[in-house]
Formats: C-alpha cells, sequence, structure tokens
C-alpha cells in the first residue's frame, strides 16, 4: 500500500507545513508586542512623525485598543482570509505591492536555479571520484565561489561583463539578456555547495559494491556515473535545492539591490529601511508559506527517487 | 609471533601516513593571523584614517599613496577596509559563540532530557530550521533597528537549531555507542560515562561545525550591511564598503573589488581551515 | 570423514577434463601508488573448463578477489597488473584495451558479489539490473527484456518473475535477493561465472539453496570461480581448489587431494582451524597455550555444583509505532553452571542477543528474571546491580565498537582496572595492565597503540584482557569470533578456552555458527523465533537432535558439507 504510505508522509507533511507557518505568523505577533513603544507608530513607519488620526486608522485595523489576545485572534483571522494588511507608508495593500513585484522574482528565482542545476549536474558527475585537472579545478572554483558573498559576485561580474565587456545589459528589463548576470549572481551562489553535495554523494555510491557489480555487466564509466551513481546524489542535492529555497531568498534580495532589478527583494529591502513594518511582515508570511510549499515537494519527491523511504515509514 | 600480520600490515600503513598540512592550510593560518594583527592593532597597518574626507583626493585609483584607491569622499579604502575587518570578526565570531552556546544548551537538554523533552525540543527546532534564516534576522533588524549588535543576534540565532541539531545528534550517537554500553557494564556511573566518554567524543564535530559556521557568519554579516540593514555608515564594514561603492564602480571600479576581497579570503581562510580540521576528525573516527 | 567421502566423488569425474576456455599464466598485480608498491598478487596461474568449479580459498587480504578480477579487467585504474599469458575464451587479453574489456564483461564473464544487499543497485528495480546487461551488449531489444528477464527469474527459482520485475532489491527477502543477483550475472548467458563469496552473511538453509543453484548452472556447462575463505564450501563444491595467502597460491590441487593431503602448512593449519565435533578438546590453532594460572582470583572455588546463570522465564516485547510489536524473546528459561560453557544457537532473528542484552542489564525483560550467582540481577535497580556489574562480562562481535576511539589500549586496560578497589593507584594499574597484555599474547608495544590500529584478532584479545581485568565469573561472547578470518577465530576460540579451563570461568556462547558452538560448548540451547526449541548436552543435541527445527539446521549445515551426491549412504 504506498499510496496509503504516501498520503501519511504528505499529512505529516502538510501538517508540519502549517505549524511552521503559525510559528512564524505568532513570531511576528510577539516581536510586534515585544518591541518597545507605542505598537501603531511601529507599524505605520516611516520617518515623520504620524498624526493622530493616521494612528487612530492604525488601532483600528489591528485592534489595538482591545486585549493582546483578541488582537492575535483577529490577526489570525485576517491571514486565514488572505488578508495581508495595509501599508500605510505606500497607502496599498500589502499583496497588492507583493503581486507587483512576485512575477520578476519567481522569474529570476527559476532561471538561477536551473542555471545553477545545468552547472552542476555535470560539474559533479565528471569530477567524482577522478583526480584529473577538471577535478582540480572544479574543486578551487567550488571553494571560492563558496567564500564570495553573492553581492560580490554580482558587482564582479557587472564590472566584467557588462561595464568592461559591454556583453550583457544590466539596465533593459525587457531585453532577455539583461537575466543572464542576475541568474548567473543566483547560480553561482548555490553551485558550490551543490556540486560539492552531488559528488559526496555520487563519490559514495561510486565504492558501493552494486557499482562493481554494474562495471561487471559491460556499461562504460560513463554510462555507471550517470545511470547508476548520479541517482544516488538525488536526496542530498534535494535536500539542500529544498533550504536553497531559503537561500534563493537572499539570493534574490541581494541580486535584485545589486542589479537594481525591481521585485519583492527590492519591496523587502524598501520596506525595511523604511520601517514599513506590515509591508515586512507581509514579505515573511509569503516567503515562508512559499518555503514550508517547496520543502513539501521536495520530500515528496524523495519517496518517488528512493523507493526504500515510503516503506520504511 | 606471526598472528594475522597481514592485516596488521595494512593498518599500519594507514595510520603511519604522514600527516602533513597542506600549503592551502598554511597560508590560510597565515592570513588568518594578518586578519588577528590588523583587528588588534588597525592603527599599525593602516597608512591613513579611516574617516578623514578629503575632498581634492576623491575617487582616485589604486597608487603609491592610496594602494587601494580612495571613495567619493576621498577616503583610503586600503585604511578603510583594515579597520573594518574588526566588523567581520567579531560578526563570524560573536555570532558563531550565540549559536553554539544555544545550541549546546538545547541540543544537550534534547539529547540528555529524556524521549518526551526531547520530541518537543527537536519538533520546535524543526520549526525554526524551516523557517529560513534570512526572514529571521529581517524579522529581528526590521523590529530591532540596524547596528553591530543587532546583526550580530540576528545571525547568530538563525543558527541555533542547526547546532542544536548536530549536538543532541551527537549525544545520541555516542549515547547508544558501544564504548558507553561497554562502560556501563564495567560498573560506571551514569554521570561518569557522561563525562569521560559522551560529551569528548560528541564535541569534536560541535566545534567543526562552530568554525565553518563563522565563515558562514561573515557572509550573512556583510550581506546585511550590503543591504543597509548592518552596521550603519561611516562604520568601513566590508559588506558597507562595497554597499557605497556600488553607485560609482562604473567610474571607481577598486571600490568593488578591494572589500571583495577582503571577504572573500577571510571567509575562504576558515573554510580551508575548518574543513581540514574536519578531515583530521573524520579520518580518526574511520 | 565427511572430507574424505567428497575427496573419492571429486576424483571420479577428473578423467575428461573439457578443453580451457579461460588460460591465465603468472598473472602479477600490485599497487604502486598505495605506500611502497603493494604487491598483491604474485605469480598466480590457473585454468577455468566448462562445467567445472575452480576454487580460490584464502583468508581476507591474500590476493583470492584480485585475482578474479583481473578477468575482467577490474582490478583498479592504480594497479599494475602484468601477466605471461591471459586468454579469455579464445580472444588474448594481454593488451585488452577499455572497449575489449566491456565488451567481455557481462556477456562472456558473469559475476556475482557477496551480498546483494549492497550489489544491486537500491534505486534500480530487480527488472532492471537482471535486464541491465543484456541490453548494453544488445542481446534483446528493449521490447522483449521484460519476457527474457521474466524467463531468467524463474530459472533462478524467484517465483512470480512478472511482479519482481517491477520491485526494489529491498523488498525481496535475503535469498531471493542472492538469486537475482545470480540471475544478474547469467542474465546474458556468459560461459564463465565469478562468484566471489556468494554465501557469505546467509543463513545456513539459504547458503544450501543459493550453492545449489549455481551447481545447476554448472551442470549446464557453466565454467565457475567460486572464491570462498570457508573451506567446507570449497571443499564440497569445487573441482580444484587453489588456496591463496599473502598473494601466492600455496597449494593446488583436486578438492578431495587439498583436503585429504594437504602438503603446505599453511593449508594444514587452516584446515585444522575448522572447528566441528572432530575438534571437540583439540587445539585449533598451532599458538601454545596461553599461561593464565597467575590470574586466578583467590576466591575463585567454582565447581561447587552451583549455577552462575540462572534464566527465567524471560519475555521481551519491542513495540514500534509502525510495525506490529515484536515478541523477541518468548518464555526463555536455561541455566549455566561453574566452569561451563553454554552455547546458544540460532539463525539471525531468533532472539539469542537479545537474551544476551538482558543477561547483562542493558535491556529490561518484561517478565522472568536472571540470577547471578543465585542472586538476583535483572530484578535490581541499576544502582544496586553496580557494584556487581564486574561479574558478567561481554566479548562482543564488533570490539572496536566497544572501545572509547580516543583511548590508548593501557587507558582502556587501565579504566576497566580502576573500578577495583585493589588498582586505585596509577603505578600499579599500568603494571597490572602490561601483564595482561602479555597474558592474552600481545607485546608491550600495543599498550600505546590505539584499537584501531590494531587488527582484528588484536583488538578481539584486548577485549578479552580487559574483561579478564575485572575478575569476571561469567564471559558473554556474543558471535564474538564471527567477523574473524578462520585462522584469527582459532586463536581466540583456542584463548577462550584457555581462559576456561584455567580460570574456571563460566561461558555463555552465543553464534550463528554450528561447527564454532559445537567445538566449544558443553551444553547448547537452540532458539528459533524467541522461543527456546531444544536445550541440553552438546553431544546429545548434535547427534541425535529431537526438534524437527535443530534436525533441518543439522540438515543444512550436513548438506553444505555433503553437497556433492554421495556414494555412500550416511550413517
Amino acid at each position: 500500500m504506498p499510496l496509503q504510505s504516501i498520503l501519511v508522509s504528505l499529512s505529516r507533511r502538510v501538517a508540519l507545513g502549517v505549524v511552521v507557518l503559525w510559528f512564524t505568523v505568532t513570531l511576528t505577533f510577539a516581536f510586534l508586542q515585544i518591541v518597545p513603544g507605542d505598537p501603531a507608530a511601529l507599524l505605520f513607519g516611516g520617518d515623520e512623525i504620524p498624526t493622530e488620526e493616521q494612528l487612530e486608522e492604525v488601532r483600528r485595523d489591528w485592534g489595538l485598543e482591545r486585549p493582546v489576545h483578541e488582537q492575535y485572534l483577529l490577526y489570525i483571522e485576517r491571514l486565514v482570509h488572505g488578508d495581508l494588511g495595509r501599508s500605510y507608508q505606500q497607502r496599498t495593500e500589502v499583496a497588492t505591492l507583493l503581486y507587483s513585484g512576485v512575477w520578476s522574482t519567481v522569474i529570476l528565482a527559476v532561471a538561477g536555479l536551473v542555471l545553477a542545476v545545468v552547472i552542476s549536474v555535470p560539474l559533479a558527475t565528471l569530477t567524482a571520484g577522478s583526480s584529473t585537472l577538471l577535478r582540480r579545478f572544479a574543486f578551487v572554483f567550488e571553494l571560492v565561489t563558496i567564500s564570495m558573498p553573492s553581492f560580490w559576485i554580482g558587482i564582479i561580474l557587472i564590472l566584467v561583463f557588462s561595464f568592461t565587456l559591454n556583453w550583457f545589459p544590466i539596465v533593459a528589463l525587457d531585453n532577455p539578456l539583461s537575466l543572464v548576470l542576475p541568474a548567473a549572481t543566483i547560480a553561482l551562489g548555490l553551485v558550490g555547495q551543490l556540486s560539492q553535495v552531488m559528488r559526496e554523494s555520487i563519490e559514495r555510491a561510486l565504492k558501493e559494491p552494486f557499482i562493481l557489480t554494474a562495471r561487471s555487466r559491460g556499461l562504460s564509466d560513463g554510462s555507471v556515473r550517470w545511470g547508476h551513481a548520479l541517482k544516488h546524489s538525488y536526496i542530498p542535492a534535494a535536500t539542500i535545492t529544498g533550504t536553497f529555497a531559503g537561500n534563493v531568498l537572499t539570493g534574490v534580495v541581494v541580486t535584485e539591490t545589486v542589479f537594481g532589478r525591481p521585485g519583492l527583494g527590492t519591496i523587502t529591502v524598501a520596506a525595511i529601511t523604511t520601517h514599513d513594518i506590515p509591508l515586512v511582515l507581509g514579505v515573511v508570511i509569503v516567503s515562508a508559506a512559499f518555503f514550508v510549499l517547496v520543502n513539501i515537494l521536495v520530500d515528496l519527491s524523495y519517496g518517488l527517487v528512493d523507493k526504500r523511504i515510503g516503506s520504511s515509514v | 609471533m606471526s598472528r594475522d600480520n597481514t592485516n596488521n600490515a595494512v593498518t599500519n600503513r594507514l595510520s603511519a601516513r604522514p600527516k602533513r598540512l597542506s600549503v592551502a592550510v598554511i597560508l590560510s593560518v597565515v592570513f588568518l593571523v594578518l586578519i588577528a594583527i590588523q583587528v588588534l592593532f588597525p592603527e599599525a597597518i593602516a597608512t591613513h584614517s579611516p574617516i578623514t574626507i578629503d575632498p581634492l583626493a576623491a575617487l582616485q585609483p589604486p597608487s603609491r599613496e592610496h594602494w587601494f584607491g580612495t571613495d567619493n569622499l576621498g577616503r583610503d579604502l586600503f585604511s578603510r577596509v583594515v579597520h573594518g575587518s574588526a566588523y567581520s570578526v567579531s560578526i563570524g565570531f560573536g555570532a558563531t559563540l550565540i549559536a553554539l552556546a544555544g545550541g549546546i544548551v538545547f541540543g544537550a537538554l534534547a539529547g540528555f532530557g529524556g524521549r518526551w523533552l526531547d520530541q518537543a525540543l527537536m519538533r520546535f527546532n524543526d520549526v525554526l530550521m524551516a523557517l529560513p534564516s534570512i526572514l529571521l534576522a529581517l524579522v529581528v533588524v526590521a523590529l530591532l533597528g540596524t547596528g553591530l549588535v543587532n546583526t550580530l543576534w540576528a545571525i547568530g540565532i538563525g543558527l541555533i537549531p542547526q547546532f542544536a541539531r548536530l549536538v543532541r545528534a551527537e549525544v545520541l550517537v555516542v549515547r547508544n555507542a558501544g564504548y558507553v554500553e561497554s562502560a556501563v557494564g564495567f560498573g560506571f556511573s551514569k554521570t561518569a560515562v557522561v563525562c569521560r566518554h559522551v560529551i569528548p567524543n560528541a564535541i569534536h564535530p560541535v566545534f567543526v561545525l562552530a568554525t565553518i559556521s563563522i565563515g558562514g557568519s561573515i557572509l550573512a554579516g556583510s550581506t546585511l550591511s550590503f543591504l543597509k540593514l548592518g552596521p550603519q555608515p561611516p562604520a568601513p564594514e566590508w559588506g558597507l564598503l562595497l554597499s557605497e561603492g556600488r553607485s560609482v564602480i562604473e567610474h571607481a571600479w577598486w571600490l568593488g573589488v578591494f572589500p571583495g576581497i577582503a571577504i572573500s579570503l577571510t571567509v575562504l581562510s576558515v573554510t580551508v581551515v575548518g574543513k581540514s580540521l574536519q578531515k583530521r576528525y573524520l579520518q580518526k573516527e574511520s | 570423514m565427511s572430507l574424505l567421502r567428497a575427496r573419492e566423488s571429486a576424483i571420479a569425474p577428473a578423467s575428461a577434463v573439457p578443453a580451457a576456455i579461460a588460460e591465465v599464466e603468472n598473472l602479477n598485480i600490485s599497487f604502486p601508488a598505495g605506500g611502497e608498491g603493494r604487491h598483491v598478487v604474485r605469480d598466480v596461474s590457473f585454468t577455468l573448463h566448462p562445467g567445472r568449479v575452480l576454487a580460490f580459498v584464502g583468508e581476507s587480504g591474500s590476493g583470492k578477489s584480485v585475482t578474479a578480477r583481473a578477468l575482467l579487467g577490474l582490478v583498479g585504474d592504480n594497479a599494475q597488473v602484468r601477466h605471461e599469458r591471459l586468454r579469455i575464451l579464445d580472444h588474448d587479453y594481454s593488451n585488452a584495451t577499455q572497449v575489449d574489456w566491456r565488451r567481455i564483461r557481462g556477456a562472456g564473464i558473469g559475476y556475482v558479489l557477496q551480498d546483494a544487499l549492497t550489489s544491486l543497485d537500491p534505486l534500480k528495480t530487480v527488472g532492471f539490473e537482471v535486464g541491465e546487461t543484456v541490453l548494453e551488449h544488445r542481446l534483446k531489444t528493449k521490447r522483449e527484456i521484460r519476457s527474457h528477464v521474466v524467463d531468467i527469474l524463474g530459472r533462478v527459482g524467484i517465483p512470480d518473475g512478472e511482479r519482481r520485475y517491477d520491485e526494489y532489491p529491498h523488498q525481496l527477502s535475503g535469498g531471493l535477493r542472492q538469486r537475482a543477483l545470480i540471475a544478474a550475472g547469467i542474465a546474458a548467458a556468459p560461459r564463465i561465472l565469478i562468484a566471489d563469496e556468494p554465501t557469505t552473511a546467509l543463513d545456513v538453509s539459504i547458503q544450501v539453496q543459493v550453492l545449489r543453484l549455481l551447481k545447476q548452472s554448472q551442470e549446464k556447462g557453466l565454467a565457475i570461480l567460486l572464491i570462498t575463505h570457508d573451506l567446507t564450501v570449497a571443499s564440497t563444491f569445487a573441482d580444484e581448489i587453489l588456496v591463496f595467502r599473502q598473494g601466492e597460491v600455496v597449494e593446488r590441487g583436486t578438492a578431495g587431494d587439498v583436503l585429504s593431503r594437504p602438503r603446505h602448512a599453511y593449508t594444514k593449519a587452516l584446515l585444522q582451524a575448522i572447528p566441528g565435533q572432530q575438534t571437540r578438546g583439540k587445539r585449533l590453532s598451532p599458538l601454545p597455550p596461553l599461561d593464565l594460572v597467575r590470574l586466578r582470583p583467590p576466591s575463585a572455588s567454582g565447581g561447587d555444583g552451583g549455577d552462575i546463570l540462572e534464566v527465567r522465564n524471560l519475555t521481551k516485547t519491542f513495540h514500534s509505532s509502525t510495525r506490529h510489536p515484536r515478541v523477541a524473546v518468548d518464555h526463555v528459561s536455561f541455566s549455566l553452571e561453574y566452569g561451563r560453557t553454554l552455547g546458544i544457537v540460532g539463525e539471525s532473528g531468533s532472539g539469542k542477543s537479545t537474551v544476551a542484552r538482558i543477561i547483562l542489564g542493558f535491556e529490561h525483560a518484561d517478565s522472568g528474571e536472571v540470577l547471578i550467582d543465585g542472586k538476583p540481577w535483572s530484578a535490581l535497580p541499576e544502582t544496586k546491580r553496580r557494584p556487581r556489574r564486574h561479574l558478567v562480562q561481554l566479548i562482543s562481535q564488533d570490539p572496536l565498537g566497544s572501545f572509547d576511539p580516543r583511548h590508548t589500549v593501557l587507558r582502556l586496560l587501565g579504566d576497566a582496572l580502576g573500578t577495583l578497589p585493589a588498582y586505585r593507584n596509577t603505578a600499579k594499574r599500568d603494571a597490572r595492565s602490561y601483564e595482561l597484555l602479555e597474558l592474552v599474547g600481545l607485546e608491550r608495544l600495543h599498550a600505546l597503540r590505539r584499537p584501531r590500529e590494531l587488527s582484528g584478532g588484536q583488538r578481539q584479545r584486548v577485549a578479552i584482557a580487559r574483561a579478564l581485568a575485572v575478575e569476571p565469573r561469567l564471559l558473554v561472547a556474543d558471535e564474538a569470533v564471527s567477523a574473524l578470518d578462520v585462522s584469527i577465530q582459532a586463536q581466540i576460540l583456542d584463548v577462550l578456552r584457555d581462559i576456561q579451563k584455567q580460570l574456571g570461568l563460566s561461558i555463555l556462547f552465543i553464534s550463528h555458527d554450528l561447527g564454532v558452538v559445537q567445538h566449544i560448548s558443553d551444553s547448547v540451547v537452540v532458539m528459533k523465533a524467541g522461543r527456546v526449541v531444544e536445550h541440553g548436552d552438546v553431544n546429545a543435541i548434535f547427534s541425535s537432535p529431537k526438534e524437527p527445527y535443530t534436525r533441518e539446521l543439522l540438515n543444512a549445515r550436513h548438506s553444505l558439507s555433503h553437497f556433492r551426491p554421495a556414494p555412500v549412504d550416511a550413517i
């Protein structure tokens, strides 16, 4: 009954996801309570002192005159209905603001992830367990990219490919070429760790007796690597990619800032610098939801690749 | 005596392998010592004041006078980078210490505290781990405000779950190890077993993780600074230097290069040292 | 006696040997990169013939597996292989390229490794693995492969091949898995099959099934190269035997000759080292007995007729949230007299190790009781049991795991001695530690090594020394020799017997290996699925078992050593 075990693990995952989201929401709410000062002023944000009417509006929206537990329930209830609140600085619904930036960000993140996988898989598979020059190059390349902050990778890419070589524009947003450098920045931030983790598990797999068995059947070195060993790196690599959903978020925030691209990242940074707390909370909750979703999918995919996982649950 | 000599010869050869330090590790250690000197005696190394503004010397390329060039206010970049090392080092160490302390407390509680406490703490930990640490950092900074100390907390708290999980896992592995059971079998008390065997064997990987996470914290700290969410100007924090230089790098490449090299080399050195510690540790294990 | 019969039958078919299909002359293999030019195989020559079995016998590290892999060109990238002749299936492979090798692998020579759980890719279906060779050599199209594989699965005795085709290795039982691995080895109809320890790590009954399967293939004309550490298996199954030692062939001949008229001292020692009925009361290893009398505690009177260990009605059930509760130990009772050895035999999962853990106080029984020296033991709270724990000591299968990896041998012994009031003083402790090492046949220089720097046999000696340090009355040996090579196993079994004879200790000896138990025990408990099936004097049980299960176990072992249809009837 594999379907049943899949459903069991799915519901367990979803339950954990709901808990994570609830926890995030509660955490943000708790922070609001802890921070000293008038919560209304804090929520209003900005550098100017708000008028009494403006504060009154905030208090009404958040139910600040009511007891704490009612505020909390109100907050949860609003979120359950998909209402992320209002940004008082920009005088717009938070959801609307986020929606305006989401597509540009998703395109960038997906492009970056795909590029990272496209680089890492062959790099790891070809160099695992060998002592060639390529392996040594890969080793240094990974170590260096891991040690570089991704915003600096972006700056270097701009300096070299945009300002010096003039290959890729960075300002013309409607030009698809303008996506290359930002996507490369995100990818380079992930490639090092991803290919290291993959190589490690491929190398572990290559030492297993079943690889010797496969070779004894007449398979070429390439078939052994791509046909047998690579699949064994899926779970660690997927786990890392799942955690990367969080890192991608960091990467996106940084990359959008470096390249001046509009999107969730720039919205987030602007929100923090202008103390636009409702907007910050909105970003946090939406990204937590995204993160939870990605990780549920990643966990489910384990069982598809490795049947032992489904049956042992 | 010809008792199973072949086997013995093999194991001898493995253990007799010279434990030589690689060139990379030596270079890394030397570089980290240099960084330490910069942190302790920045004035001795810096050629100029890191904050004195000189409009006449603005945006000069690297020269004999200004090794790394100058910024748009005419401040000497080399001196600013030297003075900035203290920020990176305190973030790296501070955040890791917070994570280490929190991780050991929670991990040990879970590992030793019995089934219920363990389950409760680990589910809580799962939730924390499921939350990207950048989100936590953003919330902390958005609410508490920017600055070195807040940056440190923002990063350190985010790392706690990772440490807690490792500490717990190590404690559990060691607790169930054959040699712990064997010590019980010789009649040692629970406390004696924990002090003699569990803690000394569980602590190594935790220190390895700590070393590696110093590098990670430096990266995270510089990222927050770059987003202007860390220490504020005129602090010469390396990420902040790059952030300030970002707008003018089309005309002054040096502002976008040298602070980045400083960050990367520091993180690289820490990583290399951490990996070599890890390798040594793993070699001992197998 | 069974050995003699095997020889007679081996000589008979030797008259008409078919022409060789593989010839290897003066094979030399070395690993120049690994340290100071390790030479692992020296001047080995052999031939393979259709329908005949050649066995390589030797202990670990003797070079037998590497030699076999040379036939497939799979020795390793950094290996240096030299030979005067290497002809396989009418082709010269002296200067073979990778492409040449790939052509013969699988299609010309099948290769079966031990332990199918790790030798089959856990992420691929059984059908994929079995069909891979066939597809790689383009012997069938993708459309035909399924029916072909199902057919092969049927031939190796895997029922319901259609369903098994889509299953993964972990879904198969150990026996079926090993069959699937053999199926993959013969799927492309090779003329040579290399089987590298194909039955190691399998329960006796399954070993017999697997060997029977190989036997069938041989009768159909396959040339088989069997690699094994087990002389019994080799003697009953092979036509010719090569005995390997440290990379050299020290003896060769027909199975019968090698077993009944061994010429080389090493072969003789190996044969002598095989424990069983015929070795009872004899030494297995050529090493002199230990002199342990100095260790004898003055208080150890023993022999007063009482029981050191009494197990009463033990029951233990393991609960798990996902699976049904498993009754690991089910109303088990037995007792062990002072100065005697009690063997517990049973296949994996029979509950024998759980019983040991309860006796050692590492596991609590749900009900029932263990008495040590006639006094309560398992019922005591840990603090009350602690001062008496030294009375019962464990010798485990994995001594390395029972040593703190940071400590030297000296420290390990010192720590154990420190629990005795007489050894609070460090100097006294060190002196005693050195003395103990010497007594179990180790040298002073071993004291400053860490356990992982010692060989398996040396580690087991350290474990024994450490156990003896605290003056125990009962040793629990849980599969203590199972991981060791035959000659090392012989040494350790001799050490245990010396201990017992000279110190009057009682030993609870747990093993899956009937021969070992028969060699060392005075009485035997046979366990199956948590229950005691039979309990009694070792000679009585092994010569006239009363229970069907015991008979089954003995028959399985019997057929291992009487594999060849014997001309003379069994007694």
